[in-house]
């Protein structure tokens, strides 16, 4: 799963996937203004078919964060 | 409510070297962070505007001025009865400043899915996009003037949450972006948006 959102968030920076951390923070790491962090939102759901409450997407901090919102919404 | 406008482009490195030199150490971090150079260069940029103008209003030497941020990320100079905020898009910046809480945002104009509608659209607001109450199935949306009014709606939310200073939230989705007013801009492929709140919370 990792493997995937780094794939995503590579559409969004010009960075090494493998730069790409679970402790890397998405906003504050990766310099994604709130308008990418919707976008990325909208192609996760896309990838993952899951459907991410606008209240998790807009607090979505760290990859992390991005792989528990999926495996909880996922179930 | 007073809009700066200024781009990256105006500055010298020398007064880039200089206004880091001013900004507080948390901002440093922040701005040390960002891995592009031109969004280093923004915040720097940002900085100096809200000092210059401060200073100009106020007389102070822009190096004086203290400038803090909120533990939801809002920036405030607590010596100065004014408010501000600031966004930056690819090396353009707005600022804007007033008597009460206001919020600033810019962003470049472009494709974009209809499906990121649902972060901060209500019904209203898709008829005033769309002339429908919902989002169409094109994606991504490439219509000139549907997108010249998406991006409107959109940096209207930031710049609202800003000002309420809880960002983007299920309240501005659902505050409708014609029952505000508020100053509306488009320059080239940017859009900006500023708001002024009619009251301080």
């Amino acid at each position: 799963m990792l493997e995937r959102i780094r794939n995503i968030i590579c559409e969004f920076v010009d960075i090494d996937p493998e730069e790409i951390t679970l402790e890397t923070n998405i906003r504050k790491d990766l310099g994604l203004n709130s308008l990418e962090l919707v976008n990325l939102a909208v192609e996760i759901e896309e990838e993952f078919d899951v459907e991410i409450p606008d209240r998790e997407a807009m607090g979505l901090e760290t990859v992390e964060d991005a792989i528990r919102i999926i495996e909880e919404y996922m179930e | 409510m007073k809009i700066v406008r200024i781009s990256v482009g105006q500055f010298t490195d020398a007064q880039f070297a200089e206004g880091y030199l001013h900004m507080s150490p948390a901002r440093r971090e922040k701005c040390d962070r960002y891995r592009r150079e031109i969004d280093r260069k923004c915040c720097i940029a940002a900085d100096m505007a809200v000092r210059n103008a401060l200073s100009a209003r106020f007389g102070v030497s822009p190096a004086e001025i203290n400038i803090r941020v909120t533990p939801e990320g809002k920036p405030y100079a607590p010596d100065f009865p004014v408010r501000f905020s600031y966004a930056h898009c690819e090396g353009e910046i707005v600022l804007a400043l007033g008597e009460r809480e206001v919020g600033a945002d810019i962003e470049r104009v472009r494709p974009v899915s209809p499906r990121i509608t649902r972060y901060f659209c209500c019904d209203s607001d898709l008829v005033y996009v769309f002339g429908a109450p919902a989002a169409p199935e094109t994606d991504p949306i490439e219509d000139p003037e549907v997108l010249s009014r998406l991006f409107e709606v959109w940096t209207f939310k930031e710049a609202l949450g800003k000002a309420w200073g809880t960002g983007l939230t299920k309240e501005t989705k659902y505050a409708p972006f014609n029952d505000y007013p508020k100053y509306l801009a488009r320059e080239g492929d940017f859009a900006l948006c500023a708001y002024e709140c009619e009251e301080n919370a």
